[in-house]
């Protein structure tokens, strides 16, 4: 098991409920839904495009770039089901957000 | 017959090659530049050419209207599209690309815009509304060359993604910062949308925007 990282203020997720943001070459969405926090991966597996630019609207993000729709409940993607997006495991202690990066430490 | 004529240029981020799939990934068109374009239809495509039909609102004068484009290599460094328009407007656009560095290119593109002769009293109109129509485009194109550019060269893959992040484990060291970057044409196509045609999904947005830079 990998170590967190600190990806941001918690205060970071208003005014919209999300966020994104970049860390040691991820694109993390991180958002609120139903009250709790969540993150995925924010870079679209179709062409790289940025899933949060949108606000979330009825659980489903909208990718800007050629409007592929994932699920905000699991990453699923609405468009093509091959291309569901990476969940990451996401913390909030000590005012700040935490995500997990690398879950296969041994991958190379 | 009046030709119109308008010039814009801009340096850019990225290869000249990030510029191709740009301007020839045109299911873009209704995402990227959804409060501009609300349709977009690819008619045929071929290896370096493409005929579409486009569905937009003009700046300025807020005129919605349509046109077909073609669009094709000249060389690996022009870009030509003709645009006939709905009123026997025939809009034949070039656009030069040219490499200035590793990642970095710039990009030159001409206007004219070939109309009847009373058209000319229209040339400063012209002129406004293409100089904007380049400065809004531009403005949302160069965020998505850039963010191309960058995920490209952190190993991404169409249809695919990036494989440390899909599997989880941490990133390779030594990642390469000067991927070649092929061009591919025509640009794959999103597969189940039928017969080509491309519609945005809504006209107005809550804007979040792309994500924040990595923190130093």
């Amino acid at each position: 098991m990998d170590e967190l990282k600190r990806l941001a203020d918690l205060a970071e997720l208003e005014p919209h409920g999300q966020f994104s943001k970049w860390i040691e070459g991820h694109d993390i969405l991180v958002y609120r839904l139903d009250g709790e926090i969540k993150a995925m991966s924010n870079i679209c597996r179709h062409f790289g495009g940025p899933i949060g630019y949108h606000k979330m609207k009825d659980g489903v993000f909208t990718c800007l770039w050629h409007c592929y729709q994932f699920s905000a409940k699991d990453g699923a993607c609405l468009t093509n089901p091959k291309l569901a997006s990476r969940p990451y495991k996401v913390e909030v202690r000590e005012g700040a957000i935490w995500v997990q990066l690398v879950e296969n430490p041994g991958g190379t | 017959m009046a030709i119109l004529f308008s010039r814009c240029e801009k340096e850019m981020d990225c290869s000249k090659e990030v510029v191709i799939w740009n301007y020839f990934d045109h299911e873009h068109v209704v995402g990227t530049h959804y409060k501009y374009y609300n349709k977009c239809n690819i008619v045929a495509e071929k290896d370096d050419w493409t005929l579409v039909e486009r569905f937009y609102r003009l700046p300025i004068i807020g005129l919605k209207t349509s046109s077909y484009g073609f669009m094709y290599m000249e060389n690996p460094n022009l870009i030509r599209s003709l645009q006939f328009g709905k009123i026997g407007l025939v809009l034949d656009q070039t656009i030069h690309l040219t490499d200035i560095g590793p990642d970095r290119c710039l990009v030159a593109t001409e206007y004219r815009l070939k109309a009847p002769f009373f058209f000319k009293l229209l040339a400063p109109l012209w002129k406004r509304i293409t100089d904007r129509w380049f400065i809004n485009t531009w403005d949302e194109d160069a965020p998505m060359r850039l963010r191309r550019q960058k995920v490209w060269n952190l190993g991404f893959r169409d249809f695919v993604g990036i494989d440390y992040v899909n599997q989880k484990k941490p990133q390779p060291d030594g990642i390469p910062s000067n991927r070649p970057y092929p061009v591919q044409l025509p640009v794959p196509k999103t597969k189940g949308r039928k017969d080509g045609e491309y519609e945005r999904p809504f006209a107005t947005s809550v804007e979040v925007g792309y994500p924040k830079p990595e923190q130093a």
